[in-house]
């Protein structure tokens, strides 16, 4: 290789000689936990906030109405509004931190491919806290007002690895999404975005009228049954990786924006 | 030594965008070992070109190499370029200390101990928002990281945009005491020509997507002069048909001409006319050579207005 050639300038005795094809990878995600603000502080304020929130919602609830019992809140898990901030960061990691990775002179396989690995880190850190979060939620009769924030219909009473494969594909599932629109904007700026929020909407709507026209929504509704919340959280899985996929080739071509 | 292999070379290099060819047929040979000004005006294409030299954009047709290997996608030649550029993007919230930590990952030669002594010359705030950095620290960053980054071939895009006069005198000495200890490529494009020209081995100008000069420095510093002489005695000697006008500026009787393409016969002549032959900076040699001639029928007058103006302010005081 004439890589051993080009060392030669400039090279010092210290040199640990050229990264191995995973540390470059490893490097991106370390990159995107180099400033933790956005990828570890911010989602936990933010489900911190939620937590609090509901909690003091349920709170009052409890006391107003003086019944020690669940309220309807427990259909929607507070938790679910974590989920959109996962996107926004998957989209500020594959345009900013796209930018300054291509400026350190990375591929943009590498950089996809350490971004994928960041994907699953995160997801699987979060699935830990918020099974963990499950549980003590269970064992403090829903934070002692009977609150359900880390309770999803989905699992219900559910056991460790149903929670756990559940939070992660959602999580893994939103940040996919989020590296999608991201890609979008890199390669193909605001028109980028534009196209694909319309493309999205058009193939949501057509899939319903489909499903509608056909009538379909029986075998949609056996289907769920069929899979169950572990089938479920685990197809969602494919999804996700079509669009981690989608992203990647998009940036495939993309230039960073100056 | 390395010298076989140029650091960069390009064949037919084009790139458009749309309608627009930022980049036209740009044929360039780039020593390595060398320090080169990549030279041109506002939007000539010399960021097109490093965008496409680092891999960061992809040629329309043609043919880059870096290190003898095509850049794009192409980790192997990747690792071993540093680009700094004007408009980096950085991550949000980022700052100094995070790019600090991070640049090292990514380049094999970092020396931490020279970045620090450069964050103290540049008086860098490590922990403020990178949002909140004046420009001129901005580029500081930037030039921190390529400088510290040791790179074998290290471009530089306009790195020094609002730094002051102390700021970049400090950049021009580090990076020539450190360009000495550990030999590389340096790839630099700046419009403050006059004061990096005796940084640069190499130049090469582009203007309009175009290549319009390459060539060692050395070269062009002895190739271009002023003529100065009474107007008939200058004209006679251009007609002679050795020199290639690039501006020409007239008062009274005494005519100036930058020519390019000086060599030992035309000094002779020049002499023998009686005429003055004065050396010209290589800033007026490219500002002539990348538009000035464009302005051929109007410039004079106006220069020599200009000129007239400057003598009476002088005069007044």
């Amino acid at each position: 290789m004439t890589a051993v050639g080009i060392l030669e300038p400039g090279a010092r005795n210290t040199a640990t000689g050229p990264a191995s094809s995973f540390e470059r990878v490893w490097r991106i995600v370390r990159l995107h936990y180099a400033n933790r603000l956005n990828s570890v502080i911010a989602p936990l304020n933010i489900a911190l906030l939620i937590f609090l929130v509901f909690w003091i919602v349920q709170a009052l609830v409890v006391y107003a109405t003086g019944q020690n019992v669940q309220s309807g809140q427990g259909n929607v898990p507070g938790l679910i509004y974590f989920l959109p901030y996962q996107i926004v960061f998957a989209v500020q990691a594959t345009n900013l931190t796209f930018a300054y990775a291509l400026g350190l002179s990375s591929t943009r396989r590498d950089f996809s491919l350490g971004t994928w690995l960041m994907f699953l880190i995160q997801s699987a850190g979060f699935s830990f806290i918020f099974t963990a979060m499950s549980y003590l939620e269970e064992w403090t009769t829903g934070w002692g007002v009977h609150a359900q924030i880390f309770h999803t219909p989905l699992y219900g009473t559910g056991g460790l690895g149903l929670r756990l494969l559940t939070f992660f594909s959602f999580v893994v599932f939103m940040q996919c999404v989020g590296s999608v629109f991201g890609a979008v904007f890199v390669r193909w700026h605001a028109v980028g975005l534009y196209v694909l929020g319309g493309a999205m909407v058009l193939v949501l709507l057509g899939s319903i009228a489909l499903i509608t026209f056909n009538q379909w929504w029986m075998s949609v509704g056996a289907w769920f049954v069929a899979v169950g919340p572990a089938g479920f959280a685990a197809w969602l899985l494919l999804p996700a990786a079509l669009f981690a996929v989608i992203g990647h080739l998009a940036l495939r071509r993309a230039t960073p924006k100056s | 030594m390395t010298t076989a292999t140029p650091a960069i070379e390009t064949r037919g290099l084009t790139k458009r965008f749309g309608a627009m060819t930022a980049l036209d047929d740009v044929t360039v040979t780039i020593p390595a070992g060398s320090i080169t000004g990549l030279l041109g005006r506002n939007g000539a294409g010399k960021t097109t070109l490093m965008h496409v030299l680092t891999g960061q954009d992809f040629p329309s047709e043609g043919e880059a190499r870096v290190f003898g290997q095509r850049p794009a996608e192409n980790a192997s030649v990747l690792q071993h370029i540093a680009f700094i550029k004007e408009s980096q993007k950085y991550p949000d919230d980022f700052k100094p200390k995070h790019v600090l930590t991070s640049a090292p990952w990514f380049f094999e030669n970092w020396d931490a101990d020279f970045a620090a002594q450069l964050v103290d010359d540049f008086r860098l705030p490590l922990n403020r928002r990178i949002k909140k950095l004046s420009r001129g620290q901005l580029s500081a960053v930037g030039v921190i990281v390529g400088l510290a980054s040791r790179a074998p071939l290290t471009f530089f895009d306009e790195p020094y945009l609002g730094l002051d006069a102390v700021a970049r005198q400090i950049f021009y000495d580090r990076l020539l005491t450190d360009y000495a200890k550990f030999p590389r490529t340096v790839v630099l494009s700046t419009h403050l020509i006059d004061e990096v020209a005796n940084l640069l081995e190499h130049v090469v100008v582009i203007d309009q997507g175009r290549v319009i000069l390459d060539s060692p420095a050395e070269e062009l510093r002895g190739r271009a002069a002023s003529v100065i002489g009474p107007r008939a005695e200058v004209d006679a000697f251009l007609a002679r048909g050795r020199v290639e006008t690039l501006h020409r500026e007239e008062l009274g009787g005494t005519a100036s001409v930058l020519v390019d393409g000086i060599d030992d016969v035309v000094r002779a002549d020049a002499l023998n006319s009686g005429l003055q032959l004065t050396p010209v900076t290589l800033q007026q040699l490219i500002v002539r050579r990348t538009g000035g001639v464009l302005n051929d029928a109007a410039a004079p007058a106006a220069e020599a207005a200009a000129l007239r103006g400057r003598r009476t302010a002088g005069a007044r005081r």
